[in-house]
């Protein structure tokens, strides 16, 4: 178990909002000898459209609105709400070290954003999860003493490496509500329960941050599957692809 | 036995799929046209693929489950899908396009074996794992 945890979670929408009261929930059971911080992370605002899939108490910005509701009910952890977009500017000021980061954004661009910012960071956790509408995924990049202990997020997925549209920071009202599409709140809920699966390996398992039981979770509920792969680090950088491959 | 790609079907004669509908056990008939023969081959290739599973993914065949470490046998993964095929000695680009429907494979899609991305011209070992990355959802 690590001696503090600093978690930071980008993304309060149907997968952040599901996801931050149950790490919380974990959280304020801790030893009290840990100190846990949460920080919250969004600029946008709870609508009335969201209530299919989200829980709100009010309209007003999400980070602001789900930090008031966590904080009656978990007052072991220190919660911080951030009402703003996490930006290429404002990064180094959410994200330090040590950081456990779980992205809950529905944007490459802002994902490529944390995961190149997260591969400047000796020692990091980035947990990203995403989903379309019945299948989704939940990837980990860990960085422990300056290097890889998983592959990057980029380095996988092209679509992450070479992202296509505008994160929301870059949109204006009307781009970001005609960019919101239909989604299933079931496959959020997965989400969130496979990055909370993640989080429990990680800081739970000895040894699990330095050899991560897997890299990737891939989930389709039309088969009931999930099926975790890893995402073994770049020692293959040093080595040539044709090398490796016929070890 | 030998799992037809939809490409490899549409190039044959109407007397070749006949002698594939044997082969897999479909029903041939004179009265069908080739792409309702191909329906139909492609169909009893996948109710064999499918019942055959393990809920951990891997396949059984007469009774025997399979191991990727088996002559001729390679693990394919293409996102929640992993299911052990008896490819090897296939390049992973005809591996992919055999397996194209059955896993719901992305053409796109980056191939990873053992970890390492490699081109699609890789032809296959046995005991590889072949990881077919499938695009990460983009909505939250």
């Amino acid at each position: 178990m690590l001696d503090e945890l600093n978690v930071v979670i980008v993304g309060i929408g149907g997968v952040g909002g599901h996801l931050a009261p149950l790490i919380s929930r974990y959280c304020q059971h801790l030893k009290p000898s840990i100190p846990v911080t949460i920080t919250l992370v969004d600029g946008d605002g709870y609508e009335e459209h969201n209530a299919a899939r989200q829980a709100f108490q009010r309209f007003g910005n999400k980070a602001e609105v789900t930090v008031e509701s966590l904080v009656d009910q978990f007052d072991r952890v220190t919660f911080t709400a951030v009402g703003e977009f996490l930006t290429p500017d404002n990064i180094d000021f959410l994200l330090g070290e040590n950081v456990i980061v779980f992205c809950c954004v529905d944007n490459n661009r802002s994902r490529k954003v944390i995961d190149d910012y997260v591969g400047t960071l000796q020692n990091a956790v980035l947990v990203s999860g995403g989903n379309d509408m019945t299948d989704g995924n939940v990837q980990v990049y860990i960085r422990r003493a300056g290097k890889d202990v998983t592959r990057s997020i980029s380095s996988v997925h092209d679509e992450t490496a070479n992202p296509v549209g505008k994160a929301p920071y870059e949109m204006s009202c009307e781009e970001m509500g005609a960019a919101s599409s239909a989604q299933l709140f079931f496959a959020n809920a997965i989400v969130s329960t496979l990055m909370c699966l993640t989080f429990y390996n990680l800081v739970e398992i000895e040894g699990a941050l330095d050899k991560p039981p897997f890299g990737e979770l891939y989930f389709d509920m039309l088969v009931g599957r999930v099926e975790a792969v890893e995402r073994k680090p770049s020692i293959y950088k040093e080595t040539s692809k044709e090398e490796e491959v016929t070890k | 036995m030998k799992v037809y790609s939809e490409t490899e079907l549409h190039n044959k004669t109407k007397l070749g799929l006949r002698d594939v509908c044997r082969e897999v056990g479909a029903e041939f008939s004179n009265d069908k046209s080739n792409p309702q023969l191909i329906e139909a081959i492609l169909a009893v290739q996948q109710k064999k693929q499918q019942p055959q599973q393990f809920p951990d993914g891997q396949t059984v065949g007469k009774g025997k489950k399979k191991s990727p470490d088996e002559p001729g046998h390679v693990r394919v993964t293409s996102g929640a899908t992993s299911q052990i095929f008896q490819i090897a000695g296939q390049t992973i680009k005809a591996a992919m396009g055999d397996l194209r429907g059955l896993l719901n494979i992305d053409p796109a899609a980056k191939p990873f074996v053992n970890g390492v991305e490699v081109e699609t011209s890789y032809t296959l070992q046995d005991g590889d794992q072949l990881e077919l990355v499938k695009k990460s959802g983009d909505k939250a």
